[in-house]
């Protein structure tokens, strides 16, 4: 359970990510984003996986915590890569 | 990817494929035996780490050295500059090696 | 310079990936499963039940030991975790008979009565197998998995330097594209877990550190035991007085260890002389009890029961090494944890199997007769399916061969690991005779349907079926049964998608073979 709340923010960091991406803007936004926009999605992305680590170190300490932070980002990306596979098929 | 590539380099027979394999895991395996065991030795009449760390604190970095000087050996333009420098090094640590076995002794 | 680096590092990559890919695939395979051997145990062995304590445990161990061995030399009991149900014992007799392996050891139940119904060895033999292979010597086996985890280090450093751009646009992956869709596969199972996949190589690397280099230790110490008596801190063993004392209660013992260490579980005990005057406890901290593998230990005197001694490694390195061999084998992971274990795992072994179909199909649009293949391409094509179909459909067997070998079979557990091997070789023998395409499809399709039919011959032989497991909350059982029909549905969905394949591939080929047929 104590998965759930950075998984979510990890998706979305990561979703924030792939949006900085030219080759995935296409399938997110629909069009190409002025750098300024996709500089703000890639910072956005990589404060969201630093909040993850905030959050796993907070509850389970820096070892563990970083380690259970690489398996969550991990899964995140994952399903982010899912979700665009997914998106872009139909 | 990388099938394509033998075409561009005509230059690279055999001899110097054999050449860096040879470097990359037996020559590199003796390097780095040679590195890690100066490495414990330095830690521990060097910088006065007890002994049982300073040899796991080699053995360990030993691992990163080996896969390193692996990608280096393919890395490197000339193979006959790696090989000098391989058994140059080698050369440096087993004296400094034997030297330190030889003035210090083990546990 | 610059794309001369780029050049070799892709030929590195190519090379030492293919050349150990199929030891590594397999190791990935099985070491993935060692996250659940204690949850593949229990499946195994559906006689056991509950849950099992562990002070009670050392109390029924000793029990047993007192009844078969009472004049060993030495006792060994390792506990169960929290995760396990059974103790495991060994002995070592006294007197000077020889003793078959077989015939000191023992599998017991929480109150110290031996299991011999259904012998298994479990998910312990795919924990072992993914560093000790099987029929060979396990120094040799461990020597190649090691070369093999040096490569695959290699292959990793490499393929990142090769393919730096996979960084910028890995989000996706493109289905039924061919050579393009192998690619996407491969990157997107490489980069989603890079931090996993480099801990778990180095990490394994260190498991087994002192073998590969022992030139650290050599450097510093004369012996290896000196090094090895300093850190882990064992005394030097009392020779038997010779006056028999019956050992104190080991249940007291165990608490007593437990709470020096905060309430950590003892993992493993090891006696000397038990029942003399001279006997001498060891106990050391369980390895799932903390994030070091390697931990705390503590002696009793056997007689009395009262601690003699209490140790601890200290230093940097030491903890360092500990926390890796803790990383690599997850064994302090609760639930959460050793799921994302368990499921960067298998994006390992999918990273692997891709790697190594992606070979085959990159070159084989550049052959120069597709229709006959050059020998060295149809090895890595066959071996490719015996390494991939043929390990599923061979894991697949073990599970079945569990639940449908005699209970009271003679060395039934030997003969489960042999249905494992025969169904492998059996699948590789297929994949040998039958053209690749429709190899693929087919070793596919029989790894699918054997894994489907766990859950089905599990429910007809066992009183813990899938469903009964659901309703009793029993989820090791249910959770069992579950991942057994998704690797079904995953196989059966891989070989759905290769027969796809072969159609597309046949339909390209067809025009080409009748202007040859015509000419």
């Amino acid at each position: 359970m104590i998965h759930l709340l950075p998984l979510a923010i990890a998706i979305a960091a990561f979703v924030a990510l792939a949006v900085s991406m030219k080759r995935h803007q296409r399938d997110f936004v629909g069009r190409l984003l002025p750098e300024p926009q996709a500089r703000l999605a890639r910072v956005t992305g990589w404060l969201l996986l630093g909040v993850v680590w905030a959050i796993d170190a907070a509850l389970l300490g820096p070892a563990m915590g970083t380690l259970v932070w690489i398996g969550e980002a991990s899964m995140g990306a994952w399903l982010t890569v899912a979700a665009i596979t997914w998106k872009a098929a139909r | 990817m990388a099938g394509r590539t033998t075409g561009n380099r005509q230059g690279i027979g055999r001899g110097e494929v054999a050449a860096r394999i040879v470097a990359a895991i037996p020559a590199n395996y003796l390097l780095t035996s040679l590195a890690t065991a100066c490495l414990a030795r330095l830690l521990w009449r060097g910088f006065g780490v007890d002994p049982a760390n300073a040899s796991t604190a080699a053995t360990l970095t030993s691992f990163a050295l080996f896969a390193v000087l692996a990608l280096v050996a393919f890395a490197m333009r000339s193979a006959a500059r790696l090989w000098l420098w391989m058994v140059a090094s080698g050369a440096v640590l087993g004296g400094a090696l034997w030297l330190s076995l030889a003035s210090g002794g083990r546990l | 310079m610059k794309d001369g680096l780029r050049q070799s590092m892709a030929l590195l990559h190519t090379w030492s990936g293919l050349l150990i890919g199929w030891l590594l695939f397999a190791m990935f395979a099985t070491g993935t499963a060692a996250y659940f051997q204690d949850e593949i145990t229990r499946w195994m062995q559906p006689e056991v039940t509950g849950p099992a304590d562990p002070a009670a445990s050392a109390q029924g161990a000793v029990r047993f030991l007192n009844t078969v061995a009472p004049d060993a030399k030495s006792w060994y009991i390792s506990l169960p975790n929290s995760r396990a149900a059974t103790t495991q014992v060994y002995w070592q007799p006294g007197g000077e008979r020889p003793a078959k392996r077989g015939e000191t050891s023992a599998l017991l139940d929480q109150s110290g009565h031996e299991i011999t119904t259904r012998e298994t060895r479990g998910g312990f033999f795919l924990y072992r197998f993914h560093f000790d292979l099987h029929y060979m010597p396990v120094l040799w086996a461990r020597y190649l998995v090691g070369i093999a985890a040096m490569f695959m280090l290699v292959a990793i450093l490499s393929g990142v330097i090769t393919h730096k751009k996979i960084f910028a646009d890995f989000f996706m992956l493109r289905f039924g594209k061919g050579q393009r869709s192998w690619l996407d596969a491969h990157n997107v199972t490489a980069v989603l877990a890079l931090p996993f996949h480099l801990m778990i190589t180095f990490t394994g690397l260190v498991t087994l550190a002192v073998m590969y280099m022992p030139w650290g230790i050599a450097a510093n110490y004369a012996s290896q035991d000196t090094f090895y008596e300093t850190f882990l801190g064992r005394s030097e063993t009392a020779e038997a007085s010779g006056k028999t004392v019956p050992l104190a209660d080991l249940g007291t013992m165990v608490r007593t260890a437990s709470a020096q260490w905060q309430g950590r579980r003892v993992g493993y005990i090891s006696i000397s002389n038990p029942n003399d005057a001279a006997a001498q406890v060891d106990m050391s901290r369980a390895p799932e009890a903390a994030f070091g593998a390697r931990g705390e230990s503590v002696t009793f005197a056997g007689a009395t029961g009262r601690m003699t001694g209490a140790h601890d490694a200290t230093g940097a390195a030491l903890a360092t090494e500990s926390v890796m061999i803790g990383l690599h084998t997850g064994r302090f992971a609760r639930w959460g944890l050793r799921w994302l274990y368990f499921l960067s795992g298998i994006g390992g072994t999918i990273m692997v199997g891709s790697g190594l179909v992606l070979w085959t199909v990159k070159r084989r649009a550049r052959l120069p007769d597709p229709a006959r293949p050059h020998f060295g391409f149809l090895l890595v094509e066959r071996l490719n399916i015996a390494a991939i179909a043929g390990l599923a459909t061979g894991i697949a067997a073990y599970f079945l061969a569990n639940r449908l070998l005699p209970l009271e079979m003679a060395d039934r557990a030997e003969r489960e690991i042999d249905c494992m091997f025969l169904a492998w070789l059996a699948v590789g023998l297929w994949g040998m005779v039958r053209p690749a395409a429709r190899a693929w499809a087919e070793t596919l399709a029989l790894a699918g349907a054997c894994f489907a039919a766990i859950p089905v011959v599990n429910a007809l032989t066992t009183g813990r079926g899938l469903v009964p497991s659901l309703l009793a909350g029993d989820w090791t059982f249910a959770g069992f049964d579950l991942v057994m029909l998704a690797l079904a549905a995953g196989f059966v969905l891989a070989s759905a998608k290769a027969a796809k394949a072969r159609a597309r591939v046949g339909n390209r080929r067809a025009p080409s073979a009748r202007r040859a047929a015509s000419s």
